[in-house]
């Protein structure tokens, strides 16, 4: 491990000569046990009071950027104080290669001006970080041989404590821990002495999580106002990138996108995008927005756009299909089909793509049921008996009924039929349809299989109520 | 099994379209109609299986949707299945009656797009759709290369309804047909097509 350190820290004053080092017996202790938490300190501005002379303004802006280069390494960094994060790294040895790759990472992610310090427990990672000792502790065993000599200064305690254990010849961490711990907790404090245990591991010291913020929002504000949307897509362009990488470190996606476009007079034009699944990619988002601005009437020049992402979703990244569609009849639908129904939506709107199920239900309009997302799993839950054997039912329904022309006789009975100036004729029927009259949208019809001069055929029906009327309904495509 | 039956399967296997065995022109890929007299007349024996179709209505209510059954009925229920989309149907599509066709109801896929043609030629390159119908207006030279360029890329059929005076204008379709119902019958006329002479035939529908 010492190696280790030299290749990536500073050279630490080496506490043996290096001779003495060589001369160690071959039969030495075995390497001690690797302990089961690592925690890197990450210190802003060297050494203990350095901080001081940076504005108070800069600590959560630089602290901000920590955080966010942590989160390259590991999901677990916790923000220690205004001045240190704490990165922990032995969840993340194996996927980069063992602790040597990772720390070299590390370093060239947090360049010289920064103290690193890596210790079995976050407080000791910490101190040593503040001491601006470059140490690098893999084992417990090893953890209290480097806490010892530390000043009590860098545990930031008040002032006047650290006067009276200084009063009492106690300066170094070594001499504060050899004391007995009962007069110590007398002398102390239970909060104290908790924080010691928690510094040398003998508690756990759980971290809270550093958690993002988990919205994404940004406005853009274009050097003058256009109205011209490639231009109004460039703009956007590097927002989306930034939106990519929140979600990509978050692990999430989103299924609705915002942008809203302001005007120096207008009122604003809000334009929403919505995903099929949850959806990361920047390429994708651009995409889509292109689609939709395509067809968004601009109000006059814009002068801001707002882009917010709504809630994050969990998703399954899928891996792109192997074969092309249509190649070895690879249908590849799974994978495509919601970018498919995505660029769609994005142009023609949400209320524009559906599906098609059947309900069980005997009103020929009610039995046909729009489905949106359609292609998904939940589509067809509904499975009703199919329709009665014999009756023909056309492919094709009109969404309103239209009356149909009636020539009447002399005495008033339905002599003609007219659909569109052509005559029907009556093939087949008349089949009664009677239902709904519990929920107020009673049909009481005969229905008709028609044929026009023509030979195109429809399904006809004449109202069974009081009313009489002949109406076409259906179009047997 | 006997030696016979071999040689009959044999011969079924080596009528895949996908084979090309060096006489003669290489099989068109098709899928059957479902029809055998339209599977005789058609230039491969039956739908291509990839391209742009020309159905010529007076209306609607001809059977031209009807006359697709058998093919939608196979395609949404492959071993891969792909959906079949509506461009803007002139109807709404009757729920019941697709499935009393056998067609897979979560494969069916309708979009009321203003512009058609954009979203049917979405939907034939997306490869997501097997077949995509749509109604156009009006359709130019232009717009149907196009659209039988998207079908080659997605590998998709795509079948335009289009009305009677779309026959003044020439077209890029690998199929042209003219569909009308008699008193009894479906009346198509074959008017264009890849090694074909026009002709008519008559098929009898549900």
């Amino acid at each position: 491990m010492n190696s280790l350190q030299s290749l990536l820290f500073d050279p630490p004053a080496p506490a043996v000569p290096a001779r003495a080092r060589r001369a160690a017996p071959p039969t030495a202790l075995p390497e001690p046990r690797e302990a089961r938490e690592l925690w890197l300190a990450v210190q802003l501005g060297g050494a203990a009071g350095a901080v001081d002379d940076l504005p108070g303004e800069a600590f959560p802006a630089a602290l901000a950027v920590l955080v966010k280069r942590g989160q390259a390494f590991t999901p677990r960094v916790a923000v220690e104080s205004s001045d240190a994060v704490l990165l922990e790294l032995a969840g993340s040895r194996r996927l980069f290669g063992g602790l040597e790759q990772l720390l070299r990472a590390l370093r060239a992610a947090f360049p010289r001006p920064l103290q690193l310090a890596l210790a079995p427990t976050p407080l000791a990672a910490v101190l040593l970080a503040r001491a601006g000792r470059n140490c690098c502790i893999t084992s417990p065993a090893r953890l209290m041989g480097r806490l010892a000599p530390l000043p009590l200064v860098h545990l930031r305690w008040p002032e006047e404590e650290l006067a009276r254990l200084g009063g009492m010849g106690i300066v170094t961490l070594g001499e504060l821990l050899r004391l007995p711990r009962a007069g110590l907790a007398r002398r102390i404090g239970p909060e104290r002495l908790d924080e010691l245990d928690r510094l040398t591991g003998g508690r756990p010291d759980p971290r809270v999580r550093f958690a993002p913020a988990p919205r994404f929002h940004e406005c853009i504000d274009p050097d003058h106002e256009t109205i011209d949307r490639e231009r109004l897509l460039a703009l956007l362009g590097p927002a989306l990138a930034r939106l990519e990488e929140f979600l990509r470190e978050r692990q999430r996606g989103v299924v609705a996108l915002r942008l809203r476009l302001h005007h120096r007079r207008a009122m604003p034009v809000c334009c929403i995008l919505r995903c099929v699944v949850p959806e990361y990619r920047a390429a994708r988002f651009a995409a889509l927005l292109a689609a939709r601005l395509e067809s968004l009437a601009l109000a006059g020049p814009v002068r801001r756009m707002e882009l917010a992402a709504g809630r994050l979703r969990r998703f399954l990244a899928a891996s792109a299909p192997l074969w092309a569609p249509g190649e070895h009849g690879g249908g590849a639908m799974a994978a495509q089909a919601p970018e498919f129904l995505q660029t769609l939506m994005a142009r023609l709107g949400e209320r524009a793509v559906h599906g098609v199920a059947q309900v069980d239900e005997h009103r020929p309009e009610r039995e046909s049921r729009e489905v949106w997302f359609p292609l998904s799993v939940a589509a067809a839950r509904v499975v009703p008996p199919a329709s009665p054997a014999g009756a023909a039912r056309p492919l094709g329904l009109l969404a309103v009924p239209r009356p149909l022309a009636v020539i009447r006789d002399g005495a008033g009975r339905v002599s003609r039929l007219l659909l569109q100036g052509q005559e029907l004729t009556l093939l087949s029927g008349p089949e009664r349809i009677e239902s709904g009259w519990w929920d107020g949208g009673e049909v009481v019809r005969d229905y008709y299989l028609a044929r026009t001069a023509d030979g195109a055929r429809w399904w006809i029906f004449r109202e069974g109520a009081a009313t009489r009327g002949w109406f076409v309904h259906g179009c047997f495509a | 099994m006997s030696g016979q039956a071999h040689q009959a399967q044999l011969e079924a296997l080596l009528r895949h379209p996908s084979l090309w065995r060096g006489r003669g022109a290489a099989a068109l890929e098709s899928f059957s109609t479902g029809f055998a007299a339209l599977d005789a007349a058609l230039p491969g024996g039956g739908w291509p299986r990839q391209g742009l179709i020309e159905i010529i209505t007076t209306g609607s209510g001809h059977g031209e949707l009807t006359l697709w059954n058998p093919l939608i009925r196979y395609l949404t229920h492959g071993e891969s299945p792909r959906c079949c989309a509506f461009i803007a149907p002139p109807f709404e599509l009757f729920a019941p009656a697709w499935r009393a066709a056998g067609v897979r109801l979560d494969r069916l896929l309708v979009a009321r797009a203003a512009e058609p043609l954009w979203a049917l030629e979405q939907a034939l390159q997306s490869g997501v759709c097997a077949m995509a119908f749509a109604w156009p207006e009006r359709a130019g030279m232009t717009a149907l290369r196009r659209l039988a360029l998207a079908a080659a890329r997605g590998a998709a059929l795509g079948v335009l309804i289009r009305p009677l005076r779309a026959l003044a204008t020439p077209t890029a379709a690998t199929l042209r047909l003219l569909a009308r119902r008699t008193a009894t019958h479906l009346r198509l006329e074959l008017l264009k097509g890849r090694g074909i002479a026009p002709r008519s035939i008559e098929l009898a529908l549900p």
